[in-house]
C-alpha cells in the first residue's frame, strides 16, 4: 500500500515538473510550450552519452541544462516569436513541431532502443520509509518538484521579472505600453525553463528510461497534471502531478496495469466538463 | 477562396475529369499495387479532410480523427469477423461508432478548445493499445488481427471492387465537405476562427459550430477506418500510434487546412512520405516537425497550404476582370433599405472591473432614425456602453431596455439576433474571405439554411442563395464596394475593411448599428463618404450609435451627442450644444480646441 504510495508519489513528481514548466513558459512568454518533455529526454539521453564517458555527474548536469538551454532560445526564436503578434494560438502547432523535430532527432542520434541513465551505485538500493520502499531517484524526484515549484512561486512573486510576466500574462498589450520588454523577458525566460528542463531531465529518466517515444507521453500526462491543478497555479502544478501519480499507481496496483492510463483520460475528462478551470485555478476572462 | 474565385465553371470542370478518372481507375490502371496505393491515399484524404474541417474551418486543433479512425477500422475488422462482410454496412456502422466517441471524449474538452482538445486527442491516441489489448479476444490485442475481403450486396469484392468503393465513398465525403465548407455554415466556421466575439455578434454559437464541424469531422474519419481494413486486411494499434497524428497534422497544413482540396495534395504527400519512411524513420520525423513548426507560423496567417499559393498565384495571372465602381452616393439619393429602428433606454447602468468603476449610474436615450454619438477621453466608458448594449458583458446594475422590453442578462448571440449589427474598433474581418463572402455573413443574424439542404444543394437553398447574391449586390452598390466583391476582404485598406464591416451588419437588417470608433484611420475623402452612408443610415430608418473620437466628425453626422468623463454622462444634447457647453469644453475639448480635435488613432 505505502509502496504504492511512495510509486505514484515519485512518478507524480515528473508529471509535476513537466506542468511546473507549462506554467514557466506560459507565464514568459503567453504560449504552453509542448515540448518541454522532449527537451527533459533529449538532456537525458546527452547525459547517457556524456556518463558513457566517464564525465562526474554533476557536470554532465551542468553542460546538459547549459545545452538544453541554448535549444530552447533556438525554440523561442523559430517557434514563439514569430507567433506574438496574433494571438491566435498558432503555438499548438509550432511548438508540436518543434516536439516532433527533437522527436526525430533522438531517433536519428539514439535510435529507437531504451537507454538507461546510471547516476550512480548509490541511487539503486530501496529505502524504506513510513512502511512503504521508495528509490533514492524517488526521493531526488520529489525534491526537485517541490524546489522548482518553490523557486517558481518566489520568482513570481518576489523579483521584478516575475512581476513583468504577471503583467504581461494579463495584458500583454498595456504591458508593452508600460514598458515591458516582452521579447526580452520571452526569450531568457525560455532559456531559463530549458536549462531547468536540462537538468532535471537526465534525474527523470534515471527512474524511467531515455527513448525518443516518451516525451511525447510525458508531456500529455504533464498537462493533465496541469489543467488537474488548475492551469497558471504552481502549487496546483505540484499537487496535480501528485494527484496524477497516485490515480495512475492506484488503478495500476488494484485494477489491472491497462487501467493505469484509462482512469487517469476518464478523470482528465471528468475535470475538464465539471471545472474545466482545474481545483486550484482561477477562471481566466477575456473579452473583445 | 471559398466563391471558387474566377471561374467556377473550370473549377467545376476540372473537378469532375478528375473525379471521372479516379472512379475508372481499375479500367485504366491493371496493377493492383498501384490501385491499392491510390486507395490509402483516398482513404488518408478522408481522414485529413475531417481534421480540415476541424482545424481549418472550426479553428481549434481536434486531432481526435486518429483515434476515429482507429475506432472506425477496429469497428469494421469487428464486424466483418463477426457480424457481416458486407463493406457497406460497415463503413456506414463505423462512421456512427466514430461519431460516438467523438462525442463522448471531444464533449469536455470542445467548450474550451485549445491544448485541452490537442492534449484530449493525444490522450486518447496513447491510450489504443491498452484498449485494443483489454479486448483482445474481441479485436486482436497488441499483435492484431486479420480481416477476411470484403463483400458487397453478396458478392466478393477483389482489389478493384474494394478500390471502387473507397473511391466513390471518397468522392461523396468530398462533394458533402465541399457543399459545407463552401455555404454559410463554412462562412460561419471561419468568423468563429478569426474571433468568438465576431461570431456572437452574428448571431452565431461558437460551442455549437464547433462541436457541429468535430462531428462532422467524424464522419470521413470513421469511414475511412472501415476501408482502410478491408484495404489492408489487418488491423494492429502499431499503425494507429502518435506519428499517424503528426502525420495527419503535417498533411492537413501543408495541403491547406481551409481548403476542399489541400486534403487530397496532403494525403499524396504523406502516403509518398509514409512510403520512403521505412527507411528514414528519424528524417521523415524530423521532416514533419519542420513543416508543422512553418505551416503553424502560416496558419495563423490564413491556412491556405499549397492549395491557396497555387490559387493565389492563378488569381495573379488571371485577371478576374475588373468591375466599374458605380456612382454610390448617387445611389444613396434614392434608395433607401427599409430598416425598423428600435429605441434603447439605459437605465442606471453601472459595471465595474476589479476596482476600477467604468460606468457609474449612466442613462442614455437612443432613438430610431437618429444618429446618436458617445464621445469622451479615453477610459470614460465608451466601449464599455457599447459592450453592455450589445450583450458582450452584463451589467452590474441597472437596465437596457429595447422598444421596452428588458434584455438584460441576454447573451451577446441573442441581442445580435434580435437586430443589434455592430462594427469593431479594429475590423474583424475572416482571413481568405472574399468580399462577397464577408458581406453575405452578416445575414447569418437572421437565418441559416439547414445543413441538410446545405449539403444536397436543394431547390430552396438555392432560391434563397440567389436571393442573397442580390441582396448583396444591392447593399455592396448603395456602398460602393461593387467593384471589390471579388477581392480578399483582409487585404483591403482600413477604411474599406471598416465600409465591409458596415455592409456585413447592413445585410443583417439591423435596427440598431454599433459602430465603434468607424472614423478613425481615415482619410479626407473617405470621411467626406462616410458622413454621407452615416446620414443614409438615419434615413433608412436605423438606431445608430457612434462611439467616436473625431469631434468634428461627430459635430456634422450626430443627431444627440451624449458626452462621458469617468464613467459618467457630463452632457447631453445636440452637437451645437455640446460644443458650448463650459464643462465639456474643460473636460474634454480643451480650451479654444473646439472642431479640431483629432487624436491620433491607437
Amino acid at each position: 500500500m505505502m509502496t504504492t504510495v511512495w510509486a505514484g508519489v515519485a512518478i507524480g513528481s515528473v508529471y509535476a515538473l513537466i506542468a511546473l514548466s507549462y506554467n514557466l513558459s506560459r507565464a514568459v512568454s503567453g504560449a504552453l510550450n509542448f515540448a518541454v518533455a522532449h527537451l527533459m529526454i533529449l538532456s537525458a539521453l546527452l547525459a547517457f552519452t556524456l556518463l558513457g564517458l566517464g564525465l562526474p555527474v554533476l557536470v554532465v548536469l551542468v553542460v546538459c541544462a547549459v545545452a538544453t538551454g541554448m535549444l530552447a532560445i533556438v525554440e523561442e526564436r523559430v517557434a514563439i516569436r514569430p507567433l506574438r503578434k496574433n494571438d491566435s494560438h498558432g503555438e499548438l502547432v509550432t511548438t508540436v513541431g518543434v516536439a516532433t523535430v527533437l522527436t526525430g532527432l533522438m531517433l536519428l542520434l539514439w535510435g529507437p532502443d531504451l537507454r538507461a541513465v546510471r547516476l550512480g551505485a548509490g541511487f539503486d538500493d530501496p529505502l524504506s520509509f513510513l512502511g512503504g520502499r521508495m528509490l533514492p531517484i524517488d526521493v531526488v524526484l520529489v525534491g526537485a518538484a517541490l524546489l522548482v515549484g518553490a523557486l517558481t512561486v518566489m520568482w513570481s512573486k518576489h523579483t521584478v521579472s516575475g512581476l513583468l510576466s504577471r503583467a504581461q500574462t494579463m495584458d500583454y498589450e498595456a504591458a508593452l505600453l508600460r514598458g515591458v520588454n516582452a521579447r526580452r523577458l520571452s526569450l531568457w525566460g525560455f532559456a531559463v525553463s530549458g536549462a531547468v528542463c536540462g537538468f532535471v531531465g537526465p534525474l527523470v529518466a534515471a527512474k524511467t528510461f531515455a527513448v525518443a517515444s516518451l516525451p511525447t507521453f510525458l508531456a500529455v500526462m504533464g498537462f493533465v497534471a496541469l489543467i488537474l491543478g488548475g492551469l497558471g497555479s504552481d502549487l496546483g502544478a505540484v499537487l496535480g502531478g501528485v494527484l496524477l501519480g497516485l490515480v495512475q499507481a492506484f488503478a495500476s496496483r488494484y485494477l489491472d496495469p491497462h487501467y493505469q492510463y484509462i482512469v487517469p483520460f476518464v478523470l482528465f475528462l471528468l475535470v475538464l466538463m465539471v471545472r474545466p478551470h482545474g481545483v486550484l485555478g482561477r477562471r481566466e476572462t477575456r473579452l473583445v | 477562396m471559398i466563391g471558387a474565385v474566377a471561374r467556377p465553371a473550370v473549377g467545376r470542370l476540372v473537378a469532375a475529369v478528375a473525379a471521372l478518372a479516379l472512379v475508372t481507375a481499375p479500367w485504366w490502371i491493371g496493377d493492383d499495387h498501384l490501385l491499392r496505393q491510390l486507395s490509402a491515399v483516398a482513404i488518408l484524404a478522408l481522414v485529413v479532410s475531417g481534421l480540415n474541417l476541424s482545424l481549418g474551418f472550426g479553428g481549434e486543433m481536434a486531432l481526435g480523427q486518429a483515434a476515429m479512425y482507429a475506432a472506425g477500422a477496429y469497428t469494421g475488422a469487428y464486424l466483418a469477423a463477426n457480424v457481416t462482410d458486407d463493406l457497406l454496412v460497415c463503413v456506414v456502422v463505423a462512421s456512427g461508432v466514430a461519431v460516438v466517441l467523438g462525442t463522448i471524449t471531444g464533449l469536455p474538452a470542445l467548450r474550451i478548445g485549445g491544448w485541452s482538445l490537442a492534449v484530449t486527442s493525444f490522450f486518447l491516441v496513447i491510450l489504443i493499445p491498452d484498449i485494443v489489448d483489454l479486448l483482445r479476444e474481441q479485436l486482436g490485442g497488441y499483435d492484431g488481427m486479420t480481416v477476411g475481403l470484403p463483400t458487397m450486396f453478396g458478392s466478393e469484392l477483389d482489389v478493384a471492387g474494394t478500390y471502387l468503393v473507397v473511391a466513390v465513398t471518397a468522392l461523396l465525403w468530398f462533394v458533402t465537405f465541399r457543399n459545407i465548407v463552401r455555404s454559410p455554415w463554412g462562412v460561419s466556421l471561419l468568423s468563429m476562427r478569426r474571433s468568438p466575439v465576431l461570431a456572437a455578434s452574428l448571431g452565431l454559437s461558437p460551442f455549437r459550430l464547433k462541436l457541429t464541424a468535430y462531428l462532422l469531422g467524424a464522419l470521413p474519419a470513421g469511414a475511412a477506418g472501415a476501408l482502410s481494413a478491408s484495404v489492408n486486411g489487418f488491423v494492429a494499434p502499431s499503425e494507429f500510434g502518435l506519428e499517424l497524428v503528426v502525420g495527419l497534422l503535417a498533411a492537413s497544413i501543408i495541403g491547406g487546412p481551409a481548403t476542399v482540396v489541400g486534403a487530397v495534395v496532403g494525403a499524396f504527400l504523406l502516403e509518398f512520405a509514409h512510403e520512403q519512411s521505412a527507411r528514414f524513420e528519424s528524417w521523415a520525423t524530423i521532416g514533419y516537425g519542420t513543416l508543422l513548426l512553418a505551416g503553424g507560423v502560416l496558419l495563423t496567417r490564413g491556412g491556405g497550404g499549397v492549395v491557396g499559393l497555387v490559387r493565389a498565384w492563378i488569381r495573379r495571372h488571371a485577371d478576374s476582370g475588373t468591375v466599374r465602381r458605380s456612382d454610390a452616393a448617387a445611389a444613396r439619393q434614392h434608395e433607401v433599405l427599409e430598416l425598423s429602428g428600435s429605441t434603447i433606454r439605459i437605465a442606471g447602468m453601472r459595471k465595474t472591473f476589479g476596482g476600477t468603476t467604468a460606468l457609474d449610474g449612466v442613462d442614455l436615450e437612443l432613438a430610431a432614425g437618429r444618429v446618436t454619438a458617445l464621445i469622451g477621453p479615453n477610459g470614460s466608458g465608451k466601449t464599455t456602453a457599447l459592450n453592455l448594449i450589445s450583450g458582450l458583458s452584463a451589467p452590474y446594475d441597472g437596465d437596457v431596455i429595447f422598444d421596452g422590453r428588458s434584455v438584460r442578462g441576454q447573451s451577446a448571440m441573442a441581442i445580435a439576433r434580435r437586430g443589434v449589427g455592430r462594427t469593431f474598433q479594429t475590423p474583424a474581418i475572416p482571413s481568405i474571405l472574399t468580399v462577397r463572402e464577408v458581406l453575405e455573413s452578416g445575414e447569418l443574424r437572421r437565418s441559416r439554411p439547414p445543413l441538410a439542404a446545405t449539403i444536397l444543394r436543394t431547390p430552396g437553398y438555392r432560391r434563397r442563395r440567389a436571393e442573397l447574391t442580390a441582396e448583396v449586390d444591392r447593399v455592396s452598390r448603395l456602398l460602393g464596394l461593387d467593384h471589390l466583391l471579388h477581392a480578399t476582404a483582409e487585404e483591403l485598406p482600413a477604411g474599406t475593411r471598416r465600409l465591409v464591416e458596415l455592409g456585413r451588419a447592413l445585410l443583417g437588417r439591423p435596427s440598431v448599428l454599433l459602430l465603434d470608433e468607424v472614423a478613425s484611420g481615415l482619410d479626407e475623402e473617405e470621411l467626406v463618404d462616410l458622413k454621407d452612408v452615416v446620414g443614409w443610415l438615419s434615413s433608412c430608418g436605423a438606431t445608430t450609435v457612434l462611439v467616436e473620437h473625431n469631434f468634428a466628425f461627430v459635430n456634422e453626422v450626430a443627431d444627440v451627442v451624449y458626452v462621458l468623463a469617468e464613467g459618467r454622462v457630463v452632457a447631453g444634447g445636440t452637437p451645437q450644444e455640446i460644443s458650448s457647453h463650459p464643462e465639456v469644453i474643460e473636460k474634454y475639448l480643451g480650451r479654444g480646441a473646439m472642431g479640431i480635435e483629432q487624436e491620433a488613432a491607437p
